[in-house]
């Protein structure tokens, strides 16, 4: 059993040709919030599609290097698994339209047999939903569609159906960019609430959310890792003037 | 800037473009009209008894399609589910895996399929089946007008799966969901609206379609139904004999068939338009 | 390439047979079709396509065939419906999709869609009760009347039942069917094209006009497409077209063609030795004419989707 729950070294990813990410070698711990910034453009989106391998549908895309994920190379599993271990959460809100509020919670448990009864999930929705402080907003809801949601609660929801699949890692592809400052704050409370259950990676190019969530922190910047370190000491004490320009708001 | 000569040319043009439209459309009222007026005093004159009489005989007054409707609804049933299974998975799989060299020749043998004439699929179908089978029937007719379908169905399907937004493809993967799984609990779901209505097209079209029961359906006058391996009737192909031959008898009950059709047709149609009101993205 | 998921794996060996499938029967109906024309093409050779004669015969040494009549017949029939509803499409996209009110639009491509999947037997039978007799009076007589020294127009219409009112009706009945697929196109231009010419002043006609060339390989393709339906075409060309083996260039005459002669003598083909042959080299004919047709068709769209959305 790895200690770590990424194991990141020499990754080098070309999508047509272009090289993303150049030589990133990387380790994250298990059952932290983990924050990879940068500005955008800097390839962190790229970053987590690669640990879970949805950069296999991008057209022209190369991996080089190595990559673990809880202890095995992610290509030599399946990627179907894989996925089901390390669930994302993308930028846009995208909860399936056609689906009541309760399905869509309900659909990953379901599929990989996470809760066995229906009064299981039952609790498991109910669990997922208050998690992401969404419960009070929706239980006498629950056969609603997304569409009556505002986009804050969409992107709420979708985060409880990431937590109701009982991931190992939780992958967040700048969560709160398209929400209001509202639900801003109550996705990253959540967030703080979840240490215990995931290993939360986050990427985002606001350097305060960073500030706010993360226990260790990345610097993404042009491809490659330029700081990395414990949150409070990349913060206090930057040692690269790129950093420093980052957190400043000048890049 | 804008001479007179501009606007009137404009104005000219425009009427010409829209009179000629309507010129294409007046045809539609004239077929309503003569198929009501013609076929209109045949059903009147036997009423019900129409769908449920066997064809007469050229010399008797009056008869019915009752094996010829028996027969259509049968053969485009089953030619339905012989043409759907194939052309819904093979639009899934070239939807997910457009690179892959299967995906290229499919789509290309695919779509060139539907340049085949469908005469010519009759024949085949007439050659290899109804040959070796010693007879007509309507499992050969089926078929044949499942080959006739199949590409369009296909077509249909494909242009279905493509039009699932990338990010519910994206939030399917991103849960760990195998493409199948996807398949099964998220994309069927959100095109049902769709994926029922191209059921109802090809259902319709089979319908309607007489050339590929040329020389496999029979032409079956005196029983109602004999039997899948057994000759069989349609409507079109009741129509078209009826049409072609001499007998004023004849003449009346193509007619009345073609009303039933019509307003079989019309029907459905409008069942299959009502239902595409999508699914609120 | 490698499938490195199960599931997909499963996919591809579930697909892998309908694939091959879809294949084997397209080469399929092309070999069996030649098989079975093989023994009148190596008896007659190129006379099937230059003789007129029909004499079957016990005697398999005195049967003779032609396919001359049906050949001339069918691409007559087809070039002149194409030619008939191409502009007619072209009028009616623009209508439905520029020219009317938003609602009248949507209701006249409603109508369209109609007109589209009415079986086909129904505008025979329309045709051939109606429209024939009508057109024969009023537009065939006349015709021959005035222009008759033109030899398109030098024979005298009796009957009505004509190259000239088979393609009419079968205008009609593909005018919708290529005006779906216009529409298609047409909609798969970007709008910034069509702001362009309104910015630069352009009235709504000359707009049309701009939008048209754009859309020009595109109505090239869907012609393509349309005559190669039309070639095809079965029940409304022979209930409308007359069915007389003889000769002619007169588009006032009745003709044959080669789906229509077919539907009329299979059955009683069977009976003599090269009659059968004779039809299926027809149909090998048309076979090679509608998917050389509607491949190239195909191929155009794709390559002119790919030059607009640049």
């Amino acid at each position: 059993m790895s200690a770590y729950a990424v194991e990141v070294d020499n990754l080098t990813v070309k999508i047509r040709e272009v090289v993303v990410l150049r030589d990133i070698t990387l380790r994250i711990r298990r059952n932290t919030i983990f924050v990879l910034m940068g500005p955008s453009g800097s390839g962190k989106s790229t970053f987590l599609r690669t640990l879970n391998r949805l950069i296999d549908f991008v057209e022209g895309s190369e991996v080089r290097g190595s990559v673990r994920v809880l202890g095995q190379d992610i290509y030599e599993v399946d990627p179907y698994i894989l996925r089901s271990k390390v669930v994302m959460v993308s930028q846009e809100p995208n909860p399936f339209p056609h689906m009541t509020i309760y399905d869509n919670v309900a659909l990953p448990a379901r599929l990989n047999k996470v809760a066995r009864s229906k009064r299981e999930l039952d609790e498991l929705v109910r669990w997922a939903l208050e998690k992401v402080m969404l419960w009070d907003e929706v239980k006498d809801r629950l056969r609603d569609y997304p569409h009556t949601l505002s986009g804050g609660q969409r992107q709420r929801l979708c985060l409880a159906r990431a937590l109701a699949a009982k991931p190992e890692i939780l992958l967040l592809d700048e969560p709160t960019a398209n929400i209001d400052p509202a639900n801003t704050l109550r996705i990253e409370e959540s967030l703080r609430n979840l240490r215990d259950e995931v290993t939360v990676i986050m990427v985002t190019h606001m350097p305060h959310q960073a500030a706010r969530v993360a226990d260790h922190v990345a610097l993404l910047y042009d491809g490659t890792i330029v700081e990395e370190g414990p949150a409070r000491e990349v913060f206090m004490n930057p040692r690269n003037d790129i950093t420093n320009k980052f957190l400043r708001g000048v890049l | 800037m804008y001479s007179r000569l501009r606007v009137i040319k404009n104005y000219l043009a425009l009427s010409i473009i829209v009179v000629t439209s309507l010129v294409c459309l007046i045809p539609l009222a004239s077929i309503l009209y003569i198929a009501l007026r013609e076929g209109g005093s045949t059903l009147l004159e036997l009423g019900l008894r129409f769908l449920i009489e066997l064809p007469p005989t050229p010399l008797s007054p009056s008869g019915g399609i009752a094996p010829a409707l028996i027969g259509s609804i049968i053969s485009s049933t089953l030619a339905l589910f012989i043409a759907v299974p194939p052309s819904f998975m093979l639009a899934y799989f070239v939807t997910e895996f457009p690179r892959h060299p299967f995906s290229k020749v499919c789509e290309l043998v695919v779509r060139s399929f539907t340049g085949v004439p469908s005469i010519v699929v009759s024949m085949f179908v007439y050659y290899t089946l109804v040959i070796p089978m010693g007879t007509q029937s309507i499992i050969a007719g089926s078929i044949s007008l499942s080959f006739v379908s199949l590409p369009y169905a296909y077509v249909y399907f494909t242009s279905a799966f493509r039009s699932i937004p990338s990010n519910i493809r994206e939030a399917a993967m991103a849960l760990g969901m195998s493409r199948v799984r996807a398949l099964r609990y998220v994309y069927v779901g959100l095109l049902r609206r769709s994926l029922t209505t191209g059921l109802l097209v090809t259902y319709l079209r089979a319908f309607g379609d007489t050339a590929p029961l040329l020389f496999t359906m029979g032409f079956l006058t005196s029983t109602v139904f004999a039997g899948l391996l057994k000759p069989g009737n349609a409507l079109p192909l009741l129509i078209f004999v009826y049409a072609l031959s001499p007998y004023e008898t004849f003449h009346r009950v193509a007619w009345g068939a073609t009303l039933v059709l019509l307003l079989i047709y019309l029907a459905l149609f409008i069942v299959t338009r009502s239902l595409v009101r999508g699914v609120k993205l | 390439m490698i499938f490195s998921s199960k599931s997909d794996r499963l996919l591809f060996y579930s697909t892998l047979p309908l694939v091959v499938g879809v294949v084997g029967l397209l080469l399929a109906i092309v070999s069996v079709t030649l098989a079975l024309a093989w023994p009148s093409i190596e008896r007659f050779g190129v006379s099937l396509l230059l003789s007129s004669a029909w004499k079957p015969s016990d005697d398999p040494l005195a049967e003779s065939y032609g396919l001359a009549p049906a050949v001339a017949g069918s691409l007559y029939v087809a070039m002149l419906a194409t030619l008939i509803s191409t502009p007619l499409s072209i009028a009616l996209v623009l209508t439905v999709t520029e020219v009317l009110p938003r609602r009248l639009g949507t209701f006249l491509r409603y109508v369209a869609e109609v007109m589209g999947g009415l079986p086909t037997v129904i505008y025979g039978l329309w045709g051939s009760s109606v429209l024939v007799p009508l057109l024969r009076d009023t537009f065939m007589r006349p015709l021959h009347e005035y222009l008759g020294f033109i030899p398109l127009f030098s024979c005298e219409p009796v009957t009505g039942y004509s190259a000239l009112a088979a393609s009419i009706v079968l205008a009609i009945a593909s005018t919708p069917y290529m005006a779906a697929l216009l529409i298609e196109g047409y909609q798969m231009i970007p709008s910034k094209y069509r702001e362009g010419a309104y910015s630069l002043g352009a009235t709504k006609y000359e707009m049309l006009r701009i939008m048209l060339g754009i859309l020009k390989p595109y109505m090239v393709a869907a012609s393509l497409l349309g005559f190669s339906r039309t070639l095809g075409e079965t029940t409304i060309v022979a209930l409308t077209v007359g069915n007389s083996l003889k000769f002619t260039t007169c588009l006032l005459d009745p003709m044959y063609t080669i789906p229509s002669l077919i539907a009329n003598q299979f059955e009683s083909a069977g009976l003599y030795r090269y009659a059968l042959p004779t039809l299926f080299t027809g149909a090998l004919l048309l076979l090679f004419i509608c998917l050389v047709a509607s491949y190239l068709g195909i191929k155009l769209i794709y390559a002119w989707r790919g030059r607009v959305y640049v």
